[in-house]
């Protein structure tokens, strides 16, 4: 019952992640994250891989790393990368931002978003 | 500059390097015009593949005023070193071997160190039969498999005995195995079911596609390039890899460039005059050059603008494009495992998988035809294929990139469709005016690997060299 009360509560406020509740099961995000490490630095001052360096990225303002080459699409996007825009973004990026360069489906599953975000927000 | 910074800023993705920051690298060399506007050049060189890169780095050291164009914040095109499970692994293009000569040249004179796969040394083999899973020993498995490949390939002893001179055979029987598919050719061959069923797997893991999609003489060739020896093939396709993953070659090369480069800038439209080139980019840059090497991947080429437009038959092979569009994924599970090479059937999520590291915790690389029959990111379904060759397998963490989806490669590894090579292959070689088409997808020999990504590229660049001798 517990159970079901949490996931009617994620479905009807997806962007509430687990991070924010302290529940961060950093196992499951290093895991989940590894989809993202081949891409992506997430520790200070991290080498650009192919993507950006994603220290810090809870709350900055998209397209902020100096030096990286974002695409036009992502450069015109002017947001910022608050919890629920990463949930947006995340999910599919390629929809939410056509023409960006980040060659990735998206993480289908909130559980996961959530895993990464908890990851991301450690990460600052 | 010292050539590991340099090195450092590519990867820091820095947009421009510049020609001066450069040319410290190497010995100086006479460019052609030694008084040079900011967006002029001899040559630019299109895609920073590995086509790219060889190319621009033989016109840069010709003397040419070279500008190499990338799209991505980084070089390499369809290879791609990063780090997974401790190691630096390709996700991309990864083998190769002593039978590709421009790759393995490139090995032996930057002096790089290789390594093997493990699967080279696999005790475990696992296949299916009539949708049961087997397992053996290699005497078990290998024997049906080979007397299968050698029914399949026998046309290649006939047509490919000039394997780098790819259209020396051309005839009308030529043209009927260009035409038929790999499938439609299988289905005439004198083997069992069971042996159909194998090469069908392989016909699809080698055009990384349905093998209804891909010609069955474009498929002949790979033995032919191997001395006609599976062994030998085998060698070539799936035994070396640079021990420092593809990323180090390029760094060697580029190291050897005089060549300017702009990442993170695609071309988008190539206008022709009478007095040059433009490439006008998606930064709304306009860039000119006397020659350009078009080096973009085959299934990119319908995206970019061409003025005047490029021929019929170009236009055609462009939109239709090749047929790599499978799904390559590294797979971590918990322990130590015996070394296994699996073979499925052609429709399995995942139609080969074997142990490429072996690790306390065994590290497999498997391959499908589809994409939309594994959601590589999807850890349950990942789990779900893995154990349909290995039971008891607990996957850990996998790593996948979709070059599927990726705007600048839109695609895998290049296997021409039923036609291509006895209609277009020419015509596709052929330069537009001042643009010239070089690439793995482009190449006589090994086309689809590195090598021909080398090879392609060289060979262009010497073209426009020798070109730009007679302005």
């Amino acid at each position: 019952m517990k159970s079901l009360k949490l996931l009617l509560m994620l479905c009807a406020f997806p962007f509430i992640s687990l991070a924010g509740d302290g529940v961060c099961n950093m196992k499951k995000a290093k895991k989940v994250f590894s989809k993202c490490a081949a891409c992506h630095s997430v520790n200070k001052g991290g080498a650009t891989i192919l993507g950006p360096n994603l220290f810090g990225v809870v709350g900055r303002e998209s397209g902020a790393v100096q030096s990286f080459p974002y695409s036009p699409a992502l450069i015109d996007y002017k947001k910022t990368w608050t919890e629920a825009e990463l949930h947006k973004f995340i999910e599919n990026p390629m929809k939410v931002v056509p023409g960006t360069m980040m060659a990735f489906r998206g993480l289908k599953k909130i559980e996961d978003r959530n895993a990464v975000i908890c990851l991301l927000e450690e990460n600052k | 500059m010292k050539r590991r910074d340099f090195i450092k800023n590519i990867a820091a993705g820095t947009a421009v390097v510049s020609t001066a920051a450069v040319s410290s690298l190497t010995r100086s060399h006479e460019y052609s015009s030694p008084v040079r506007k900011k967006n002029e050049f001899d040559v630019i060189v299109i895609g920073g593949g590995f086509a790219g890169v060889t190319a621009s780095r033989d016109l840069s050291q010709s003397g040419a005023n070279t500008l190499l164009l990338e799209a991505r914040p980084r070089l390499g095109g369809r290879t791609f070193t990063t780090k997974f499970a401790g190691h630096d692994m390709d996700v991309g293009g990864t083998w190769f071997g002593w039978g590709q000569p421009s790759i393995w040249s490139e090995k032996m004179k930057y002096d790089l160190a290789i390594t093997e796969s493990a699967a080279i040394k696999a005790t475990s083999f696992v296949w299916y039969e009539n949708g049961k899973r087997k397992e053996g020993a290699a005497e078990d498995y290998w024997p049906t498999v080979y007397e299968a490949y050698d029914a399949y390939y026998e046309p290649a002893y006939k047509y490919f005995t000039r394997p780098h001179d790819p259209l020396y055979h051309n005839s009308e029987e030529f043209i009927k195995l260009d035409n038929m598919s790999a499938k439609e050719a299988i289905e005439g061959l004198k083997i069992s079911d069971i042996q159909k069923d194998f090469v069908r797997s392989f016909a699809a893991i080698n055009g990384h596609a349905d093998s209804d999609k891909s010609s069955y003489l474009d498929q002949l060739r790979w033995l032919a390039l191997s001395g006609f020896n599976k062994d030998f093939m085998w060698v070539n396709i799936g035994q070396y890899k640079l021990k420092n993953g593809t990323s180090e070659l390029i760094e060697h090369m580029m190291a050897d460039s005089n060549a300017e480069v702009k990442l993170g800038t695609a071309a988008t439209r190539i206008v022709q005059t009478s007095s040059g080139v433009s490439v006008f980019t998606n930064r709304n840059e306009e860039l000119k050059a006397k020659y350009v090497v078009m080096a973009a991947p085959l299934n990119v080429l319908k995206n970019i603008e061409f003025s005047p437009s490029i021929s019929p038959v170009k236009q055609k092979a462009f939109k239709q494009g090749h047929t790599g569009s499978g799904v390559k994924i590294y797979i971590k599970i918990k322990g130590k495992h015996p070394i296994v090479y699996a073979n499925g059937t052609e429709d399995m999520a995942l139609n080969y998988l074997w142990t490429e590291y072996d690790d306390d915790d065994q590290i497999l690389v498997g391959f499908g035809k589809d994409p939309e029959k594994i959601d590589v990111y999807d850890d349950e379904m990942v789990q779900k294929a893995v154990r349909e060759y290995l039971p008891d397998a607990e996957v850990l963490e996998s790593f996948s990139y979709d070059w599927n989806i990726d705007p600048y490669s839109k695609g895998t590894w290049c296997m021409y469709p039923p036609g291509m090579l006895t209609t277009a292959f020419e015509e596709m070689n052929r330069p537009e005016g001042l643009v010239h088409f070089a690439g793995a997808d482009f190449a006589n020999g090994w086309r689809g690997f590195i090598d021909g990504a080398i090879e392609s590229g060289a060979r262009n660049a010497q073209i426009v060299i020798e070109k730009l001798k007679n302005i």
